[in-house]
């Protein structure tokens, strides 16, 4: 046994009373040997007198409150579904997606019809329509597993894009997005593009120049195979919902930040330019973005 | 097999059958102890509170890769330590000035600190000095009491190598701290 081995075991507590005997006199027999296993034994005692350290009772409320919220343990029948499909973890991505859609139509839905109405009442009307709506739409989706293409939802989403085009003409980056919700919407959620390494600042530069751009940028970089299976996609339903407080959002591809597996959505601000986020689908994370 | 690891196994089970209650106990028996590690990973309250809350997403959410071959709790703490080492990289990228964490120790004056980490400042600060896999190995065997076995199965590193961290870290901070043995000059090198 090396000389370090044999400190760094004499203080670990590890040895047999004969053992320890032994290494003790052999440290004794050589001054250097004393000194380094005085210094290294007076080093671990100070670190082991330290007291653990332990959260606050507003510290771990907090934590158990955010967890239970994040595993959806207080709604949910069963919190971890065995060996869940690749499938349904893409349609869990998928529902809130579809979900925002819908509450975004019914708001510009309300701002069209109001200024005609104009009065308190439909006001309040406007408003409750908005919620039950919405909640109606997030009740589907989930009993339905989330489906991106019920009825409602498409419905919705054309509403969405005509309501826009009436209210505002678009920008090129927003082509973007709209033509990105469109390609998701229409075909299987499956065929989201995975980018492998992907160099996130370049990809926002072409969605920032437009639709084009941006769909040549991500046909050069993106890999065809089996894009869902190789990102491992979780729900992050608190991730994607924060950056949708005032934006909408889409994803448009799944990709790797140096060998970590991120979902990259495109947001749109209701002010401002749009941007893409990359979250780590472990953690739910934001990893990277190109936000201004 | 020790009664906390059976318990923890039967408690994964029911977590799995959809039993929300375990998740209560989990947290309960393992808690602290992340928070521990995050702590002193991270040297700093609130990202080790963040650290924590990732470690327990990422476990509970992928309670089912959970083996029975290891205990759960050294599952939990290497991907508490691997959470950590997460966190530090992306701390160190989104540093504005590329300086080496070696050379940005933390202010041992500040009472935030203090409070925060529970450790002697000096001993803080010379925590801080130290790569984290050196400060892993500190932090698993020295502050956490682990075996020199249990922190080899955490890092998921032969035993040897926790050993030679854990000389190397402890000998850097004893000079660190001015600690040194009389007689303590030229530490004898080993190949």
């Amino acid at each position: 046994m090396s000389d370090h081995d044999l400190i760094t075991e004499l203080i670990s507590g590890q040895l047999s009373p004969e053992e320890r005997r032994a290494a003790l006199m052999r440290v004794a027999a050589d001054p250097e040997l004393q000194s380094e296993y005085e210094t290294q034994l007076t080093t671990a005692s100070l670190l082991r007198d330290a007291p653990a350290p332990t959260m606050t009772a507003t510290e771990r409320s907090n934590l158990h409150a955010s967890l239970r919220q994040q595993l959806h343990l207080d709604d949910a029948p069963a919190p971890v579904a065995p060996a869940p499909s690749r499938w349904s973890r893409w349609q869990r991505w998928w529902a809130p997606i579809t979900g925002l859609a819908a509450a975004a139509a019914v708001v510009v839905g309300a701002v069209v019809i109001l200024p005609d109405s104009g009065t308190d009442d439909s006001l309040q009307f406007a408003a409750a329509e908005v919620t039950s709506t919405v909640q109606a739409s997030s009740s589907d989706e989930a009993d339905m597993g989330g489906s991106a293409d019920s009825a409602g939802s498409i419905e919705e989403e054309q509403t969405t894009t005509a309501a826009s085009e009436e209210l505002a003409p678009t920008t090129a980056a927003e082509d973007g997005i709209t033509g990105t919700l469109e390609a998701a919407g229409a075909a299987s959620p499956q065929s989201i593009p995975h980018v492998p390494d992907v160099d996130l600042d370049q990809l926002g530069l072409a969605y920032a120049r437009g639709a084009d751009e941006f769909a040549n940028e991500l046909n050069k970089s993106a890999e065809s195979a089996d894009p869902v299976e190789s990102s491992e996609v979780n729900v992050c339903l608190d991730a994607s919902g924060d950056a949708a407080g005032d934006a909408s959002i889409s994803i448009v591809a799944t990709a790797t930040i140096e060998g970590v597996d991120v979902v990259v959505l495109s947001v749109t601000p209701t002010t401002g330019d749009p941007y893409l986020v990359a979250l780590d689908v472990t953690t739910c994370r934001e990893l990277a973005s190109t936000r201004p | 097999m020790t009664a906390r690891s059976a318990e923890d196994r039967a408690l994964i089970r029911r977590y799995l059958e959809g039993d929300v209650e375990s998740f209560d106990e989990l947290m309960r028996a393992h808690e602290d102890r992340v928070f521990g590690i995050c702590l002193r990973m991270m040297r700093d309250r609130d990202q080790a509170l963040d650290a924590t809350q990732d470690v327990f997403l990422t476990v509970f959410r992928k309670a089912d890769r959970y083996e029975e071959r290891a205990a759960f709790s050294t599952w939990l703490y290497r991907v508490s330590i691997n959470t950590c080492y997460d966190h530090l990289r992306r701390r160190q990228r989104k540093r504005t000035e590329a300086i080496p964490e070696h050379l940005d120790p933390a202010d041992p004056s500040s009472s935030d600190l203090l409070n925060a980490v529970e450790l002697r400042p000096d001993i803080e600060t010379a925590l801080a000095g130290i790569s984290p896999e050196f400060r892993a190995a500190v932090v698993l065997v020295d502050l956490e009491g682990m075996s020199l076995d249990g922190a080899a199965d955490t890092l998921d590193v032969p035993v040897g190598t926790v050993k030679s961290r854990l000389f190397r870290a402890r000998r850097q901070l004893a000079q660190e701290l001015g600690n040194l043995a009389p007689g303590y000059e030229h530490p004898r090198e080993e190949p």
